[in-house]
C-alpha cells in the first residue's frame, strides 16, 4: 500500500483536489481509501453525493470500545472508494491534533490496516500546526506528500510551513512529490508559484486553472472527475493520479525540499526575486528557529512531582474540603498517598484521624474528553459533589486540561452562582505545566490563606505553626518535645498550616499571636510570606530549633517576646545540663571517629558531631541535591565542599579512610566504614541526641548486613 | 473511597513485567516515580552493587523507569530532542526491548518516537505506544501491552512443544505475584506439564518469543490478557480457559487443574493431591478451633476487584466457609462472562442486591485492593484483607498471594486471625 497525505493551507482546495485524486486513481482500477483530518470534515463530501460523512471522534465519543464496528466509520463512496472522516471538536475546546491521532488509532484498531487498499489519501488540515496534525507526515503514514498552494501568499507560507514540519519528520528518503497549484485567479499567480517552487527545489506536478466545473460539480455532490471526466480539468487531475501511481511504483522521484527562510520569504511575499538562502535549509536540516530550542534534559528542571500534586496534597490536609482533580483516573491513582504506607502508618497510631483517601475525587478524563474538552466531565463531577452535600470543594487541574485549554475556572464560578453558600476554590495547577510539588503547594496556599479571618482577635497562649511537612512533628516523641518546650510559655497550637486541620481552623488562624515557622526551608518562607501578605504581621524570627544552640536561642527570643525571660533561662540551662550529661555519657564512642556528611550541611548535625569529639572529615554536596536544601546555610560553611561527587567519595573513601559515612543514599562504603541515615528529628534539643544513640548503634553494628553477603 | 490505576499505570507495569525490558516514559517526574518505586518493589532485579551505573541523565539513580521529565516548554514545543537523547543512553544498559510510553499528557502532542527509534537505530529493539492509555481500564491495557510487545517480537510458531503451556494473566499487580506463581506452576508441573511462559508475570524476551510454542495456553485471569491471547491464537496457540474464573480458593484451584488435564491429557492427581492435602489440614485446624470457625457462619463480607478474581472468592467464601456478601464490586474492564457467572451466582441465592455497591464502612471484613482494605481495617476495626495492587511498603516476605493453595491458606488466615476473638 502507498499511502499519501494532501497538506495545503485551509480553504485552499485539499479536499476537493483529493477526492478528484481519489476518483481517477479508483476509475482507473486502484483501490483507496481517503481519510479526510479536518475537524470541518468535507474531505469525502464529494465521493458521497454531497452527503457529509460521520467523523470517527463522534463515533468514538457516542460508542462504547466493545461495541465500535470498522463498518461504522467508513463508507463506499463513488468508484469504490474508501471514506473516513477525523472530525474534531467544537471551535474552541479540545485538541484537534489529538483528534487525528486518535483517529488513526480508533481506524488501526478496528481493522482497517488490512482493508484491501492500494493507495490511502490523507487530507490534512492546512498547516502542521503541532504534532498532532503532522502524524501523517511519519514515516508509518505518508510516503509521499503533495502540497496544494495558489499564487496567494498566506497559501505558499503555509505549504513552506510544512516543508518545515516535513524536516523535522525525516524518515531518511525524499517524500515530497510535489506542488498542485490551484489557481485562484489572483495577478501573477502561476510565476509567483514558479518562483517558490523553483526556490524550494519542488516541482509543479498540475496547474489546475479556475473553472466552473467545480462549482457545477460541487452543485451536483460529486468529483469534476466523475461529472466531466473527459474537461481539461479531468486531465490535470489524472495527471496528479499518475504522478502518485508512479511514485508508488517507485517511477516518480521523491524530493527534499529547501523551506524558504524568513528574507527569502520576503521577497517571495513581495514579488521580488528570492534570494540565495541565507543559511542552510536543506529540509533534512530541522529549522533554523529549532537552534534556540532546548537540546538536552540538562536543560529542564528536574521535578519529582508536579505542582497538582502539590495543591491536590496542601488541600487534603483541610479535612472538610473535598478535592476534585481534573485529569485522568492514573493522575488520582499515582497522587494518592494512601498507596504508600507512610500515611497508613500515621493513622494506625492515631496522629492521623483522616482516612487518607477521604476526600479525594477525579474528573476521569479520557482520550475523549481530551479531544472534545473535558468541561462536562469536570462540571459532572463537580455538580454531583455539590449535590452530595458537599459545599467545600477544591478543584485541581493536571496536564490534560491544561495542554487542551479547558476553561475550568468557568465552570467552577457558574456552580459558585449555582451553589451561593458553597466556597469552591481553583487551583489551575496543570500538572507539571506551573512547576513542581512546592509551587503547587505554593498556590494552594494562596487559596487557603484567604480564608483566615483577619479580624479575628489575638489571643494570649496560642501559637500557630507554619510548615509545607509537619513530617517529624508527626513522629510522637517529637510531638511531645515539641508540646513541651511550648509548655515552657505555657503556648498551646492553634493551626498547624498545614496539617489535618479545617478550614474552620484556618478561619480563626488570626486568634494565636504568634506564627513560628517549622523549619527554615525555603517553600515555608514562601508560604509564611503569603499567610505575613495576608495578616499582615510577620512570622517569629527564628523557626523551630533544632539543636542545643538554636534552642537556647529560640527560648530567649521567645521568653523576650513574651516577658518570659526567667523561664527561658531556666529551660536552657536544664536542657545544657541535661545535654552536658549526655555528651559525658557518649561521646566516648565518637571521640576521633572520621565522619563523612553528604548531602545535609544542618548545624544541629555538625554540632552534635563535634560535640562528641568526632572529627567531620568532610562534608560533601552533591551539585545535582543542591537545590532541594540551597536555602540551608551553616557557620560551618568553610568545611563544606559544594562540587562533591562519586569519584571525590571514592578517593576520599580511600585517602581519609572514615569510620561513618552519614547520607540520605546508600552510597556503597568499604574498609569498615559504617553507612548511617540521616534520619528525621523533631524540634528541640533531644532529637539530636536521640540521633546520636543511633550513631552509637550503628559504629556497634557490622559494616554490612548478612544478607548481603549470603549472594555474594 | 477506592483508587484504581488505569492504562496507562497498566501498559508500563506490563512493560516492567518483562524481566529484560524496560520503560521509557515521555512524560513529567511526576508520572514516573510512582511506577519507579512499585516496580521495584514488587519486582527487584538489579544485581548487587549495580546501582551507581544508573546516575545518568533520564534516570537519575533509580533503575526503573527512566523518563523525560516534561515541563511545560516540552508541552508546548515538543521534546523530540529528549526521546532522541534518551535512546541511545537506555540502549547503553543492554535491555532487551525499550517501550516508549506516553503519559496522558504527552500523548497530546504528538512526538515522533518512530523517528526517534530510527535514528538510534534500535528498530529492533524498541517500540512506542502512540495511544492515549488513559482510555482503556488497567487490566485491558495490560494484556494489549504485552501483545504490541508479540507483535514487535513477532515469534514464528515453527514448532509446537509437547507437553508444554503458557500461563496467561498473571501480573505484577496480583498480590505477591511471584508466590501465585510458583504456586501454580507447582501444581502444572506436578502434572507432568511444563510451563514455557508466564507473560506478564516475569518472563522475559526470550521466554515470549518461545511461548508461541508452547502447546497450549492457560488464563488465569481472563482480564489481564485479553488482548494477548488474542494473539496467541492468532498464530495457533490453543486457549484452555476453566470454567472456575480465577483459580482462588480450593474449589476453583481443583477446577482449574481439572481443566488444564483434561484439556492436555495429563492426569490431574498429583495436583489435586496437593490441594487435598492442605484441604485436609485446613479441616483439621478447623476441627480444633472451632469456635473460631464458628464465627465465619453467616459472617457478611464485601469484596471488590477484577471481576474473575471476585467471582471466584465470592462463590468460595460463600460455600466454604458460609460467609456472606452484602457488597460485590467488580473494576472497570470486567470481563463479561464472568459478571455473568458471578451475578447468575448471587441471584441464585438471593444475593444479586450485593452487586455493584462498593464496601460499605460498616463492612465487617472487606476484600479489596491493598491499602484500602488496610485502611478499613484501620478505620473501622473491620477484617481486611488485600486482594490486588500491591502498595508501596507491603511487600511480603512469608507468601501471600492469592492464586493457588498458598492462597487459599492466606484468605483463611487473615479471616481466622480477624474474627478470632470476635
Amino acid at each position: 500500500m502507498f499511502q499519501v497525505a494532501f497538506y495545503g493551507k485551509g480553504g485552499i482546495g485539499k479536499s476537493t483536489m483529493a477526492a478528484n485524486v481519489s476518483y481517477s486513481l479508483a476509475s482507473r482500477g486502484r483501490k483507496v481509501m481517503q481519510i479526510g483530518c479536518d475537524p470541518k470534515h468535507d474531505s469525502t463530501r464529494l465521493l458521497l453525493n454531497g452527503r457529509a460523512q460521520g467523523t470517527v471522534l463522534d463515533y468514538v465519543r457516542s460508542v462504547p470500545v466493545l461495541q465500535r464496528k470498522l463498518e461504522d466509520v467508513i463508507e463506499t463512496g463513488a468508484g469504490g472508494v474508501i471514506c473516513a472522516e477525523a472530525g474534531g471538536p467544537e471551535p474552541g475546546i479540545g485538541c484537534a491534533g489529538r483528534g487525528i491521532l486518535t483517529t488513526f488509532d480508533t481506524l488501526k484498531k478496528l481493522g482497517a490496516d488490512s482493508l484491501d487498499v492500494d493507495i490511502k489519501i490523507y487530507d490534512v488540515l492546512g498547516d502542521v500546526v503541532c504534532g498532532g496534525f503532522a502524524v501523517p507526515l511519519r514515516g508509518e503514514y505518508a510516503d509521499a506528500v503533495v502540497l496544494v498552494t495558489s499564487g496567494e501568499f498566506m497559501s505558499m507560507y503555509a505549504a513552506n510551513n510544512i516543508m518545515k514540519g516535513l524536516a523535522n519528520f525525516d524518515t531518511g528518503k525524499p517524500r515530497l512529490l510535489g506542488m498542485i497549484l490551484n489557481s485562484r485567479g489572483v495577478e501573477d499567480e502561476e510565476a509567483s508559484v514558479r518562483r517558490f517552487a523553483e526556490a524550494t527545489g519542488v516541482p509543479v506536478i498540475a496547474n489546475i486553472p479556475r473553472d466552473y466545473a467545480f462549482r457545477d460539480a460541487e452543485a451536483a455532490g460529486i468529483t469534476v472527475r466523475e461529472l466531466r471526466p473527459d474537461s481539461e480539468i479531468s486531465k490535470r487531475v489524472d495527471e496528479i493520479a499518475d504522478a502518485i501511481a508512479d511514485a508508488a511504483e517507485g517511477k516518480a522521484p521523491l524530493y527534499y525540499p529547501h523551506p524558504l527562510d524568513d528574507l527569502q520569504l520576503s521577497d517571495l511575499a513581495a514579488g521580488r526575486e528570492i534570494r540565495s538562502p541565507s543559511g542552510e535549509t536543506d529540509a533534512r536540516i530541522p529549522c533554523a528557529t529549532c537552534s534556540k530550542r532546548r537540546k538536552s534534559i540538562r536543560e529542564t528542571k528536574i521535578m519529582n512531582s508536579c505542582a497538582a500534586f502539590g495543591a491536590m496534597a496542601a488541600f487534603m490536609r483541610l479535612t472538610d474540603y473535598t478535592v476534585i482533580l481534573h485529569g485522568p483516573r492514573s493522575c488520582m491513582y499515582l497522587m494518592d498517598m494512601s498507596h504508600g504506607t507512610v500515611s497508613l502508618r500515621l493513622h494506625r497510631r492515631g496522629i492521623y484521624a483522616t482516612d487518607p483517601t477521604h476526600n479525594l475525587r477525579c474528573t476521569m478524563m479520557d482520550d475523549t474528553v481530551s479531544i472534545f474538552g473535558g468541561v462536562k466531565h469536570l462540571e459532572d463531577t463537580l455538580y454531583k459533589t455539590l449535590d452530595e452535600g458537599c459545599r467545600k470543594i477544591a478543584v485541581v487541574t493536571t496536564c490534560m486540561p491544561g495542554i487542551i485549554g479547558d476553561d475550568s475556572e468557568r465552570v467552577v464560578k457558574r456552580a459558585l452562582e449555582d451553589y451561593p453558600d458553597a466556597e469552591i476554590r481553583f487551583i489551575p495547577a496543570d500538572g507539571d505545566m506551573t512547576g513542581s510539588y512546592s509551587e503547587g503547594m505554593t498556590m494552594a496556599t494562596v487559596e487557603i490563606s484567604k480564608m483566615i479571618d483577619t479580624s479575628v482577635a489575638p489571643e494570649p497562649g496560642y501559637v500557630n505553626l507554619i510548615g509545607h511537612s509537619f513530617f517529624d512533628l508527626q513522629w510522637e516523641k517529637g510531638s511531645k518535645e515539641l508540646n513541651r518546650m511550648l509548655s515552657v510559655f505555657g503556648l498551646k497550637v492553634n493551626c498547624r498550616f498545614l496539617d489535618e486541620c479545617t478550614s474552620e481552623d484556618m478561619r480563626m488562624f488570626c486568634r494565636a499571636p504568634i506564627d513560628i515557622l517549622v523549619s527554615g526551608d525555603a517553600t515555608n518562607h514562601v508560604n509564611s510570606k503569603i499567610i505575613a501578605d495576608r495578616t499582615g504581621r510577620e512570622p517569629f524570627p527564628a523557626p523551630l530549633p533544632v539543636g542545643i544552640r538554636e534552642h537556647a536561642k529560640w527560648m530567649r527570643m521567645m521568653g523576650e517576646r513574651l516577658g518570659m525571660q526567667e523561664a527561658a533561662e531556666a529551660e536552657i540551662a536544664s536542657a545544657e545540663a541535661d545535654y552536658r550529661r549526655f555528651l559525658e555519657e557518649h561521646s566516648r564512642r565518637f571521640r576521633g571517629k572520621k565522619v563523612i556528611l553528604l548531602n545535609r550541611k544542618n548545624d544541629w548535625i555538625i554540632d552534635l558531631l563535634l560535640d562528641l569529639g568526632a572529627d567531620i572529615v568532610r562534608i560533601g554536596v552533591f551539585p545535582g541535591v543542591r537545590q532541594y536544601f540551597s536555602e540551608v546555610t551553616t557557620v560551618h560553611q568553610d568545611r563544606v565542599d559544594e562540587e562533591y561527587s562519586l569519584e571525590k567519595l571514592e578517593k576520599d573513601m580511600d585517602a581519609l579512610r572514615p569510620d561513618i559515612l552519614i547520607s540520605d543514599l546508600a552510597y556503597p562504603v568499604r574498609g569498615g566504614c559504617k553507612l548511617a541515615r540521616i534520619k528525621r528529628i523533631g524540634a528541640g534539643y533531644k532529637g539530636p541526641m536521640m540521633y546520636a544513640e543511633y550513631l552509637e548503634n550503628i559504629m556497634r553494628i557490622p559494616p554490612t548486613e548478612g544478607w548481603k553477603g549470603a549472594v555474594q | 473511597m477506592r483508587t484504581l490505576p488505569d492504562g496507562f499505570n497498566g501498559a508500563i507495569m506490563a512493560v516492567e513485567s518483562i524481566e529484560d525490558a524496560a520503560v521509557f516514559l515521555h512524560g513529567p517526574g511526576g508520572c514516573r516515580v510512582q511506577h519507579m518505586v512499585r516496580s521495584t518493589a514488587v519486582y527487584p532485579r538489579l544485581a548487587p552493587g549495580s546501582q551507581e551505573d544508573y546516575f545518568d541523565i533520564y534516570y537519575y539513580g533509580y533503575p526503573r523507569v527512566p523518563a523525560s521529565y516534561l515541563d511545560e516548554y516540552d508541552f508546548i514545543n515538543g521534546a523530540f530532542y529528549k526521546t532522541s537523547e534518551a535512546l541511545p543512553i537506555l540502549a547503553d544498559k543492554e535491555p532487551s526491548l525499550i517501550v516508549i510510553i506516553n503519559s496522558p499528557g504527552a500523548a497530546l502532542i504528538g512526538d515522533n518516537h518512530e523517528k526517534a527509534i530510527r535514528d538510534s537505530g534500535l528498530e529492533n529493539r524498541a517500540i512506542y505506544m502512540d495511544e492515549s492509555l488513559v482510555s482503556m481500564p488497567m487490566t485491558e491495557c495490560y494484556g494489549h501491552m504485552l501483545r504490541a510487545v508479540m507483535q514487535h517480537l513477532a515469534p514464528e510458531r515453527s514448532e509446537v512443544l509437547p507437553g508444554t503451556v503458557n500461563l496467561l494473566g498473571l501480573s505484577l499487580y496480583d498480590k505477591d505475584w511471584e508466590a501465585g506463581k510458583e504456586d501454580l506452576c507447582g501444581l502444572v508441573e506436578s502434572m507432568g506439564l511444563k510451563v514455557l511462559s508466564t507473560p506478564g508475570a516475569g518472563a522475559s524476551i526470550e521466554d515470549l518469543k518461545r511461548s508461541v510454542r508452547a502447546e497450549f495456553n492457560v488464563v488465569v485471569c481472563p482480564e489481564m490478557c485479553a488482548g494477548l491471547l488474542e494473539y496467541y491464537e492468532s498464530k495457533g496457540v490453543p486457549t484452555i480457559r476453566p470454567s472456575c474464573g480465577a483459580p482462588i480458593g480450593f474449589t476453583a484451584v481443583k477446577e482449574w487443574v481439572k481443566s488444564i488435564a483434561e484439556a492436555t491429557g495429563k492426569d490431574p492427581e498429583p495436583a489435586l493431591d496437593k490441594v487435598r492435602r492442605v484441604e485436609r489440614k485446613v479441616y483439621d485446624k478447623f476441627m480444633g478451633l472451632k469456635y473460631n470457625v464458628l464465627r465465619t457462619r453467616g459472617l457478611p463480607f464485601s469484596i471488590a476487584g477484577t471481576a474473575s478474581v471476585v467471582r471466584s472468592i465470592t462463590e468460595w467464601l460463600y460455600s466454604y466457609l458460609s460467609m456472606i456478601p452484602i457488597a460485590v464490586a467488580v473494576d472497570p474492564g470486567a470481563d463479561e462472562n464472568e459478571v455473568g457467572l458471578l451475578k447468575r451466582f448471587l441471584e441464585e441465592r438471593d444475593l444479586l442486591d450485593s452487586f455493584g455497591k462498593e464496601p460499605p464502612e460498616d463492612s465487617d471484613v472487606v476484600l479489596c485492593e491493598g491499602i484500602a482494605a488496610l485502611t478499613m481495617a484501620e478505620a473501622t476495626g473491620c477484617i481486611g484483607i488485600p486482594i490486588g495492587y500491591s502498595c508501596t511498603g507491603m511487600d511480603d516476605i512469608i507468601p501471600r498471594p492469592i492464586y493457588g493453595i498458598q492462597g487459599a491458606m492466606y484468605i483463611l488466615d487473615e479471616l481466622i486471625h480477624g474474627v478470632r476473638g470476635s
